[in-house]
């Protein structure tokens, strides 16, 4: 049984399609990566999941109950929560207050909630009365996904996660994607457009112009001639 | 010179509660509510329909009302939140879901404004009234300071609800949810905010403010139906001032405006009374706001407090 | 009963002029203008002064002909205008709309209370009426409805063929996106200026032509509902941003405002204040009705003028 079933979706802005005929299947538990080139329609792809964009057509089925003409506020509800690229975080609240807002939906206390993120992102704990907006880049980022966290959500959306960050970040951010599964077994369905990412992942996408090219199991991913032909330029497949 | 400050802090607390209504409204709801004047003209004549319908339960010592006036003011506060709730279910909840700019929804709110002041016309007449016709003298706090009673009243009650808005933005979940959608209104959706119910709460919050800010206005100044569209002017050069969305800025700029605007039409006043010149200068109060506003503007086009996708340059 | 018509031609065709003047701002510029009120009052004002018989009480009373009044009024309401310009057009949207509603009623201020310039709230009196001594002051009426009909035409045709020249596509260029229209390599503030001053002048000249029809100013009329949310409502009722439209919308709510006046006659006496209030009622139904069924107003240009009204889709 998939946790969630995109079926031949097409989406996009005004006048403009962006995404045609995606299918994504994501099991319990499980991070998939949808990796892609600038413009490839990821971002989008999330949004839509996230009710954020209404898709022209086909489906989006969560525990097999369709997500389409659902609110943003609803899906979250359901146990979907998505991380933006950009604009993650309220930036003149405290990083206590983003991780409080986090838990909108949640009656009652939710101390328990804030230590399990803490475990996950140590580097919070200490920072709690600090402002969100004067976080750096890395940290801003933990923020988000432990603001996301806080639901204790079935599947978490990841919008380019490792985007920005210094390399030694990114295996650390990484490394705590993966440590979410094991905690919290969330699904993760990230989107982005380093190989390490897929790295981690149990199965890969890739997504060009709208269209899905290629889906495989990490390892045959990491070795299709597309993607290596995306990621390092062709001559080097060629010559090797 | 301390009378001047003194009743530049009063015009200026006033200004106050009454701006931070509209920097919230503003902020939440992305448009300048053009109505908002004529919520506390509401506000101020619903306490004095109440005072009429309550027996008279005698007054404090030392102020011109009672009990029936603090009854009054908290159930006019509540019609006031009820009649902005049917406005907006009426008109302004539709024009969001047809998705008009925010231009159209200020022009929308304009013709709020006009049916709002007409019914206040036609209801209670253009009459100028008073909630009591005694009249108040100065008393000597000592220090030098002599100011009335109601006036003093003013200030506890103005600063009691500066700190409840404070409070209540500040530790309630529903108060940083209306932060958190001041701040980033997508991903306040996204963690399960539902846009409706934060309006609705906006509303509620300067619905109240500006039920009990319209009566403190009316206590301090007389009732006529014009009287909150033409504060509504020096209201919003505050909000502009202190920076859209910004609670201290609002506080900030409330009582600069009103203790500048005292302060430099009494002193020249009494210069050109001085000089014996024939100049009625106190009639130009609210264009000292003006001037301030404008200078504000051109130094900081965010305004002093205002986050900057609120820059009104552009 | 014809007088009566005729008095409405005049009046109507006055706020067409006003309404084409604050279209060109708004429908075709997108400035909000909340203060043209204080244009029309100061050409109105510009003209009453320059062209009345002196008088002891304040400055003035030149004498002058009415047709240097007229072009007197239009100096004035174009310079001040193009003075303002400077620090308002720093501002844009609400702000902007609030920044000119504030120096409307600091003008209005002014002219009320310094009365060595305007003779206060008594107004001015004694000021020439062309050609009345051809006419009886019955029949006075006729000719000035002749006079200000034509001049809305003459003003229609201009601000036409303003729009429609290249000048008149970068400011519809302001309106739909103006960092488009920055890049694109045009000094918008310089463009806009030009349109608030070239309208300014417009509302000079129809104060001028009010007053030279009454032959009396007072601050009353220029309150900022007559002055200026008066004429708002008719460009909104009548479709923004379209010339024809707004003349429509002119007249329209011209009819309305005063039509009421033969109710007031109906009722008793008692009752007659409030049917001021009743057509206050009105004209706002009038405005947020609009707005919600047919936001583009009564005649629309399709796709000129949609930006103004629905927020792009949301991304």
């Amino acid at each position: 049984m998939n946790i969630l079933e995109v079926q031949s979706l097409v989406a996009g802005y005004g006048a403009q399609d962006v995404l045609f005929d995606v299918s994504i299947s994501i099991k319990p538990g499980e991070i998939v990566s949808v990796i892609g080139p600038n413009g490839a329609g990821k971002s989008t792809l999330l949004k839509v999941i996230a009710g954020i964009i209404k898709p022209r057509c086909g489906e989006i089925l969560f525990r097999g109950e369709s997500l389409l003409n659902t609110h943003p506020w609803d899906i979250t509800s359901r146990g979907v929560s998505w991380v933006p690229q950009d604009d993650k975080v309220f930036p003149t609240m405290t990083i206590k207050e983003n991780l409080e807002m986090g838990a909108f939906l949640v009656c009652g206390d939710i101390s328990r909630q804030i230590e399990e993120v803490c475990v996950i992102f140590p580097q919070l704990k200490d920072r709690m009365k600090q402002l969100a907006g004067s976080l750096s880049g890395g940290q801003r980022q933990m923020l988000a996904i432990a603001r996301a966290l806080m639901t204790r959500p079935d599947l978490l959306l990841l919008d380019e996660p490792t985007a920005g960050l210094a390399p030694n970040l990114v295996y650390m951010m990484l490394n705590q994607i993966r440590e979410i599964t094991a905690r919290m077994n969330s699904a993760v369905l990230v989107v982005t457009q380093s190989l390490d990412a897929v790295k981690l992942s149990d199965k890969g996408y890739l997504l060009s112009a709208g269209l899905i090219k290629f889906e495989e199991k990490t390892d045959s991913f990491l070795a299709n001639p597309d993607v290596r032909e995306l990621y390092f330029g062709g001559q080097v497949s060629t010559e090797t | 010179m301390t009378d001047l400050l003194i009743s530049g802090i009063i015009y200026g607390s006033i200004i106050t509660i009454g701006a931070i209504g509209l920097t919230l409204m503003t902020d939440i709801l992305g448009f300048f509510n053009f109505a908002y004047g004529d919520f506390f003209t509401l506000g101020a004549f619903g306490t004095l329909a109440f005072l009429a319908i309550f027996p008279d339960l005698g007054t404090f010592t030392g102020l011109s009302f009672g009990w029936t006036m603090i009854f009054a003011v908290i159930l006019s506060a509540l019609a006031t939140v009820a009649v902005m709730l049917l406005f907006d279910f009426l008109f302004f909840r539709r024009l969001r879901n047809m998705g008009v700019t925010s231009l159209f929804m200020s022009l929308a709110s304009l013709g709020v404004s006009f049916i709002l002041r007409a019914i206040i016309y036609i209801v209670w007449g253009p009459k100028v009234q008073y909630y009591s016709r005694e009249i108040q003298l100065s008393r000597d706090l000592g220090l030098g300071i002599s100011m009335k009673v109601d006036e003093l009243f003013i200030l506890i009650c103005v600063l009691f609800l500066v700190a409840m808005v404070f409070y209540f933005l500040k530790y309630t979940k529903i108060g940083k949810s209306l932060r958190a959608v001041s701040d980033n209104k997508m991903l306040a959706q996204a963690s399960g905010m539902r846009p409706s119910r934060v309006i609705m709460w906006t509303w509620i919050i300067c619905g109240l403010l500006a039920g009990v800010g319209g009566t403190l206005y009316g206590i301090q100044v007389q009732l006529n139906p014009s009287m909150g569209w033409n504060f509504m002017i020096t209201l919003f050069v505050a909000v502009i001032m202190g920076g859209i969305g910004s609670f201290w800025g609002a506080m900030i700029a409330g009582m600069t405006i009103g203790i500048a605007g005292e302060m430099v039409t009494g002193l020249l006043q009494n210069l050109a009374t001085a000089m014996q010149l024939q100049a009625n200068i106190s009639v130009y109060k609210p264009a000292i706001a003006f001037i301030f506003v404008i200078v504000i503007l051109l130094l900081k086009p965010q305004g002093l407090f205002g986050k900057p996708k609120f820059n009104l340059k552009q | 009963m014809v007088n009566y018509f005729f008095s409405y031609l005049v009046m109507a065709g006055l706020y067409g002029i006003m309404a084409l003047a604050l279209n060109m701002q708004w429908g075709y510029t997108g400035l909000m203008n909340f203060g043209i009120g204080a244009f029309y009052m100061l050409g109105a004002y510009s003209s009453a002064i320059l062209t009345s018989s002196p008088s002891a009480d304040y400055i003035g009373g030149f004498g002058l002909p009415v047709l240097i009044g007229i072009a007197g009024a239009a100096v004035i309401a174009g310079l001040i205008a193009y003075l303002l310009a400077f620090p308002a057009l720093k501002l844009r949207g609400g702000p902007f709309a609030i920044a000119l509603l504030a120096i409307q009623e600091t003008l209005f201020l002014l002219v009320k209370n310094e009365s060595w310039l305007t003779n206060g709230v008594t107004g001015i009196r004694g000021i020439p009426r062309p050609f009345i001594d051809f006419f009886s002051p019955q029949n006075y009426v006729y000719f000035y409805a002749v006079v200000s009909i034509g001049v809305m035409v003459l003003v229609y045709f201009a601000i036409e063929r303003a729009v429609n020249s290249p000048w008149g596509r970068v400011l519809r260029g302001i309106r739909e996106d103006e960092t488009l229209t920055v890049m694109s390599g045009k000094d918008c503030t310089a463009f806009m200026r030009q349109s608030f001053v070239f309208s300014s002048i417009i509302m000079g000249v129809a104060g001028a032509l009010y007053v030279h029809y009454t032959g009396f100013v007072s601050p009353q009329v220029f309150s900022p509902l007559m002055s200026t949310f008066l004429v708002w409502f008719m460009v909104t009722v009548g479709g923004t941003g379209n010339n024809r439209g707004v003349i429509l919308g002119a007249f329209l709510v011209w009819a309305v405002w005063i039509g009421s006046d033969f109710i007031s006659d109906m009722v008793p006496a008692s009752m007659a204040t409030q049917i001021g209030f009743i057509r206050m009622l009105f004209v706002g139904l009038i405005l947020t009705i609009t707005i919600l069924t047919r936001p583009q107003g009564l005649l629309t240009k399709k796709l000129s003028v949609i930006k103004l009204f629905m927020e792009k889709e949301e991304y």
